[in-house]
């Protein structure tokens, strides 16, 4: 097991020093002079080499990465064009609110994408197995930000028990999490259906019903528990979507995390910001990755012990 | 010892595909007295392993389904209990073993809870007791270091060895009866004997009942007291097993019993009968066997014959041996 | 019960052939049976047909301001009721379909482009350059797709034909990985080893011979992605990154409408309603082709 989890960590070094190669590049794709662009339009030709200087700009290219990553490690990630404070401030304050709008999303699409899975496989072509089948590709096929508003007026606008949009209390969280997480249920739903109408279909759960084990016990426990092996992987995959969803959804629901920040940050060309939230988006993916590989080895004996 | 303990009559059972229906059971009778071991016989596809599917009333993951006869364990038809009555039943009065001992055990739980689950729920017994029955069931299938087995997972054991699980678990709740679906056809040969010889020795010590289902005539000869052979989804022939080795009467069985070349040797195919069974799609009209036989007259292309008793105790289903009974009938 | 009757009597000879099946037939047959499917695929030939007329069946103009009849509801007059500007929703709507279609197709046909032939090179000629290739799908798939599409935005700019591009970009990775397993398997039959020792040109063999073998896992992979492509392109523009007002793409739409959600909801509602309809269309007959076609390939 310690192998395997030493093995799985070393292997996505080279992935991180990929993506960090991309997402330092990122602000040299920029058509453009980034010092001018950080020293402002009005900037005279002296300030913008003040700010090159500052920067690093007038540095050789590795040297300029090898600083970057170093930036890294210390949680320098420099200061917002916009609001002149750092970085990593305006970073870790919204860090929490999308922290938990994801973590809600993901907890509700799992209850309800496993649910709507199951009773889709064991009550396979029946009108269970239809109505729960089209409710999956609905919730893939519709606008999230539609959604969202659809909620809002309904629940905030017409019948007044959830708050619009915001961050007040817990109420706040279920208009957003709903959300967010029903395209994830969905394809939770799909994917635990096909998963457990394969596994039904093994000897093992024949021979948990001749050992006249209740339908339930052979289906939740002996079942799913091998479908979940798949189904696990393929929620850890769902996690860049949420991340991905959370970007549109905050806006929608004027959620203060870092979702919107990235917005406005586009919007008003605050690169540095917009490369600090690209890694830790990127990183975070990463890792949910790594968990999700562990995870799997720890459902299934078979890689636990190799 | 001439208690019925189950006794199948008239079972038909079908299933209902996407390209229409196929009949897999066709009125089948078949009585197993108690503490009898009943040979099933009988190429794959001949019904042998959906009739004992129907017995456990296990069709439920397939599309098949018992459209007529009954079924009676006990002198009660266990079509028509109620699913729950059925699971105190099931691995309780009957248990099963199955052909693929490599697939038969969940690859995600430990030996031991697998067999535990069994013995909790039928024999209510507590945690601790469980274990201990578990661990004595897993040593009198021999398998040895039983106690470290129970904390193991079914990939790190051999065929053979999970084979002796399942046969320890199917036991563990002493069974009725017992139904061994091709127990050792998936199994190295060494290996087929030795499971062969502990289920003769469990035969000996318990008063259960087995319903052997196999291809392997070998096997049926060591093991039962009764056979019946069964084609295309019907019994053609049943007699006591010295009997049929003695004096088999249907075509079919004949080809069975000349095409294993010498006894103690196991063969794979039966390449003596020329053909395959009928597919569901090409059944002929008359006898099922008549393509393939070759005493086929030009009646049984025409005429299904029913099973009739010739001698005492001997029944088949072949026009050689009915008269103008048959004729009448028509 | 599978098995081939090979019975060895005459019996055989009576009984009525079996009619013949050719893939497309085959594949028909499947297909007939997706109900659901079929109704998607007529909705979208339909689509398709409005895309295309456009403007000239809209009951409105799409872009004359009409301030005597702002945010009027949904009647029998203005179906889907009127915009900020007193403008048809319903005909902007047909307008719309245009450009939704337009982006999803075209960003999904560059992206397997693009991806369909980096995947038969990495199938193909495996090694060094396999590993590069997938190393760089691997970075690509290390960003939920729609934040590589705003970071590419974040340089080029906003607006459509950048939606399209980075659309396009975040597809070119997943087609990439499946061409090229089909590739590898395709690579290994014999029948390629064959071509090869006769000496063909490794060009000709990856077009003549490996590429059709992948066309009908790329025909089921495009139509299950223009549905998500739709979808990006539409959040994209609800962002204010991609198209801009008074263009009537449908997200854009409904962006505007956004403030009047307490007082006009059915600005929001009715273009969301239509990018709804169209991607579960696409998403539906992206099911049915795929369990028609090809069941290898799973989301």
């Amino acid at each position: 097991m310690f192998r395997f989890f030493i093995k799985r960590v070393i292997g996505i070094i080279p992935i991180l020093f990929i993506v960090s190669i991309f997402i330092f590049l990122f602000v040299h794709m920029i058509p453009g002079d980034p010092a001018r662009l950080v020293a402002g339009q009005d900037a005279t030709i002296e300030d913008v080499e003040n700010v090159r200087e500052q920067l690093g700009l007038d540095k050789p290219i590795h040297v300029q990465y090898l600083n970057f990553v170093d930036g890294i490690f210390k949680g320098d990630f420099g200061v917002s064009l916009k609001t002149s404070r750092p970085v990593y401030d305006e970073i870790a304050m919204r860090f929490m609110p999308t922290f938990w709008l994801t973590v809600w999303s993901m907890v509700f699409a799992i209850i309800f994408g496993l649910l709507i899975g199951v009773i889709s496989a064991t009550k396979r072509n029946k009108w269970q197995d239809y109505l729960g089948m089209f409710g999956a590709v609905s919730g893939i096929s519709v606008p999230s930000f539609w959604l969202g508003l659809v909620l809002i007026q309904i629940f905030a606008v017409m019948l007044g028990w959830l708050p619009t949009g915001g961050l007040e209390s817990w109420k706040s969280y279920i208009l957003p999490s709903v959300t967010l997480g029903a395209g994830v249920a969905a394809v939770i739903a799909r994917f635990t259906r096909s998963s457990l109408m394969d596994i039904l279909r093994e000897d093992y759960i024949r021979t948990g019903r001749a050992k006249g084990l209740k339908n339930n016990k052979v289906v939740w426990g002996h079942g799913l528990k091998n479908a979940m092996i798949p189904v696990v992987t393929m929620t850890g995959l769902q996690f860049g979507f949420l991340l991905g969803g959370s970007i549109v959804i905050e806006t929608v629901f004027s959620w203060p995390g870092l979702g919107r920040l990235l917005i406005d940050s586009v919007a008003f060309r605050d690169y540095p910001v917009i490369q600090a939230e690209m890694l830790l988006f990127a990183l975070e993916f990463i890792v949910i990755n790594l968990v999700v590989d562990l995870l799997y080895g720890f459902l299934n004996p078979q890689i636990r012990y190799d | 010892m001439t208690e019925p303990l189950l006794k199948i009559t008239d079972l038909k059972t079908h299933f209902f595909g996407d390209d229409g229906v196929v009949i897999a059971v066709d009125g089948v009778t078949i009585t197993v007295n108690k503490g009898e071991t009943v040979g099933i016989v009988g190429e794959s596809g001949c019904g042998k392993s959906v009739t004992s599917l129907s017995i456990m009333r296990l069709l439920q993951d397939t599309p098949g389904q018992v459209v007529g006869g009954s079924i009676e364990f006990e002198n009660k038809n266990i079509l028509e209990i109620s699913e729950k009555e059925m699971r105190g039943i099931r691995g309780n009065d009957i248990a099963m073993i199955f052909q693929e001992p490599m697939t038969s055990l969940n690859p995600v739980y430990k030996i031991g809870k697998q067999l535990e689950e069994a013995i909790r729920l039928h024999l209510k017994y507590d945690k601790k007791r469980a274990h201990k029955h578990a661990i004595r069931m897993l040593e009198l299938v021999g398998l040895p270091r039983a106690k470290q087995l129970m904390n193991e997972f079914p990939y790190q054991l051999s065929g053979g060895m999970r084979q002796r699980v399942m046969i320890a678990m199917a036991m563990a709740c002493s069974p009725k009866l017992l139904i061994a679906d091709e127990p050792t056809t998936a199994l190295d040969v060494t290996i087929q004997a030795q499971i062969l010889e502990l289920m003769q020795e469990l035969r000996e010590t318990s008063e259960t009942a087995i319903m052997l289902i196999t291809h392997d005539l070998g096997v049926v000869a060591e093991m039962c007291d009764r056979v019946v052979v069964m084609y295309a989804g019907k019994v053609v022939e049943e007699t006591d097993v010295i009997t049929l080795f003695e004096d088999p009467k249907h075509p079919y069985t004949k080809g069975l019993i000349g095409s294993v070349p010498k006894l103690g040797e196991n063969a794979e195919e039966l390449d003596s009968i020329p053909g395959n069974v009928p597919t569901p799609y090409n059944m002929p009209n008359g006898c099922k066997f008549a393509p393939r036989c070759k005493f086929a007259m030009e009646k049984c292309w025409e005429i299904d014959p029913n099973l009739i008793e010739t001698e005492n105790d001997h029944l088949v289903r072949c026009l050689l041996f009915q008269n103008k009974q048959v004729e009448v009938e028509l | 019960m599978s098995q081939a009757a090979e019975l060895t009597t005459d019996q055989t000879l009576s009984s009525p052939e079996v009619k013949k099946s050719t893939p497309l037939r085959g594949f028909w047959r499947k297909f007939r049976k997706q109900r659901l499917a079929l109704v998607s695929g007529v909705f979208i030939v339909l689509l398709l047909g409005v895309a295309a007329i456009g403007p000239a069946i809209a009951p409105y103009t799409i872009d004359q301001p009409d301030y005597a009849n702002v945010l009027q509801g949904p009647s029998l007059e203005h179906l889907a009721g009127t915009d900020t500007y007193g403008r048809d929703i319903f005909s902007r709507i047909i307008g719309g379909a245009r450009i939704s279609l337009f982006v999803g197709l075209l960003s999904v046909f560059l992206g397997a482009v693009v991806g369909t032939f980096l995947g038969l090179i990495s199938g193909f000629y495996g090694k060094w350059l396999d590993s590069i290739i997938m190393r760089i799908c691997d970075v690509l798939f290390a960003f939920p797709g729609i934040l590589l599409a705003i970071g590419i935005i974040a340089i080029l700019g906003p607006g459509l034909e950048n939606v399209i591009i980075a659309v396009a970009i975040f597809n070119i990775p997943s087609f990439a990985r499946i061409v090229r397993s089909s590739a590898i398997s395709i690579k290994s039959t014999v029948y390629v080893e064959a071509t090869k020792s006769i000496g063909a040109v490794n060009a000709r063999i990856i077009w003549k011979h490996i590429f059709p073998g992948t066309v009908s896992s790329i025909i089921v992979y495009i139509t299950m992605r223009i549905g998500t492509a739709i979808l990006t392109a539409a959040s994209l523009s609800f962002l204010g990154l991609g198209a801009q007002p008074p263009s009537p793409e449908w997200g854009a739409m409904l962006s505007n409408g956004r403030d009047y959600l307490n007082t006009a909801p059915h600005v929001t509602i009715f273009p969301g309603l239509a990018i709804f309809i169209t991607v579960l269309a696409f998403n539906l007959l992206g099911d049915g082709l795929r369990d028609a076609l090809d069941p290898k390939i799973k989301e």
